[in-house]
């Protein structure tokens, strides 16, 4: 802030730097200024202060702004960017190239790297959210499905799939890890907009998701009753 | 899944990735990504510019968690303060590139958040009762103007092409909306804490 001294001067300055926070906030700062108010905000406390303030005056604006859910891929890449850097043991005493030189010809050595090196591998946080595609046989897409175990919610988007013959229906499964029965997610032959899991679904037990072909409305037994067309593993 | 309203949480969830802690950090991308993505497209107008900025955004979030203090808002401000920088910076360069082969922008034209004419868009300026209720002292082509910039990341030349007036004109409805815009809410609530 430039000193005030009551001159027009001073209080033209004053209101400059202030609409530019606020244009800053508001995004109409051109490109130049922009960059150069950016470099300003390192090092100026008081007018990042500013800039704060007109961010929470403003940020209701954005009320109106429709969330909207996004595709599961996103969050797997960030996933693999903040994974941790490799564990120290990948550059230990057996991979420096010392030792390679030393023992060039060891295929023991070789070999213990291979077998070991799973073990060292870092573990990373499986996020129970997952998106699937059920592909046909010439990898195809056909449908996405989308379970999050977090709020134990699933939604299917059609991708290629045919509509089944008239009469018939594509019915959703998940397969549990035990063996036990496959659990029903439905009909999916129009998009499933978020819809709950089975409460008896578990995300640890889950190994696949299956699409069966079913009378229309779908398996009258609960259990599927056709063809099982397509099988989509659940992968890790 | 979807609330934008701020969540007490959101705060402890930032500290927890501020300690590196990945389930954290997990949590608080399923609280808040619809948003923030909702905030991208809204601005970016395209699906794959808008993942490649939420992916930006949670990456800085990560690394930036311990950067964050009350005194900076509330985490949500704060998570959609960083999600809209990163959004107008793509959109400038996107823009430049785009400027660089044609003469005239057809994207504004077709922008699918934004029609409706100013008096509308403004009716339905925020869920903010007070922002709204200051909204209404300006005329709809300074709200427009204000809502244009904020959610659709309008320049002033698209705001000029948008709403048929001179870009000085434009610039000077946005420096007097704002400056009415915040004589109203802090004589409203000096100092309040929105969420």
């Amino acid at each position: 802030m430039p000193p005030s001294r009551g001159s027009n001067v001073a209080d033209q300055l004053a209101d400059d730097t202030h609409d530019e926070a606020a244009e800053y906030v508001l995004g109409t700062l051109d490109g130049e200024h922009r960059r150069a108010f950016e470099q300003r905000l390192r090092d100026d406390a008081a007018l990042r202060a500013d800039v704060a303030e007109w961010e929470r005056r403003l940020v209701g604006l954005s009320d109106t702004t429709v969330p909207v859910q996004p595709p599961q891929r996103v969050w797997l890449a960030i996933e693999d960017a903040i994974a941790p850097p490799p564990a120290e043991p990948r550059t230990a005493w057996w991979q420096s190239l010392a030792v390679w030189r030393g023992a060039a010809a060891s295929a023991a050595l070789a070999l213990l790297v291979i077998v070991l090196q799973p073990l060292w591998t870092e573990p990373t946080v499986p996020l129970p959210v997952y998106n699937l595609v059920v592909r046909d046989a010439a990898a195809q897409p056909l449908w996405m499905i989308t379970c999050d175990w977090r709020t134990r919610e699933y939604a299917v988007t059609r991708v290629a799939a045919q509509p089944p013959a008239a009469g018939s229906a594509h019915e959703l499964w998940l397969l549990p890890i035990d063996d036990s029965a496959p659990l029903s997610l439905g009909v999916i032959d129009g998009d499933v907009a978020p819809a709950a899991l089975p409460a008896a679904a578990s995300w640890r037990n889950t190994k696949a998701l299956a699409v069966s072909l079913e009378p229309a409305g779908g398996s009258p037994t609960g259990a599927p009753t056709g063809p099982v067309l397509h099988v989509a593993p659940i992968p890790g | 899944m979807t609330d934008p309203a701020p969540d007490p949480n959101l705060a402890d969830l930032l500290a927890r990735c501020a300690l590196g802690d990945r389930v954290a950090f997990a949590d608080l991308y399923c609280a808040t990504s619809s948003k923030l993505f909702g905030v991208l497209l809204r601005i970016l107008k395209n699906e794959e510019l808008a993942e490649d900025a939420l992916q930006d955004v949670f990456i800085s979030v990560w690394q930036k968690a311990g950067d964050y203090h009350a005194g900076r808002g509330a985490v949500m401000t704060w998570l959609i303060s960083i999600a809209r920088y990163r959004a107008i910076d793509m959109l400038r360069r996107t823009r430049l590139l785009v400027a660089a082969s044609t003469i005239d922008s057809p994207a504004v034209d077709t922008l699918p958040a934004s029609d409706g004419d100013p008096q509308e868009l403004a009716g339905r300026a925020s869920d903010d009762q007070q922002l709204a209720l200051c909204l209404d002292e300006l005329d709809a082509q300074r709200r427009a103007c204000l809502v244009l910039a904020y959610c659709d990341g309008y320049t002033h030349q698209e705001l000029s092409q948008r709403l048929g007036s001179p870009i000085g004109t434009i610039k000077s409805w946005i420096r007097r909306g704002l400056q009415v815009l915040k004589d109203c809410l802090d004589a409203a609530k000096p100092g309040v804490e929105r969420g």
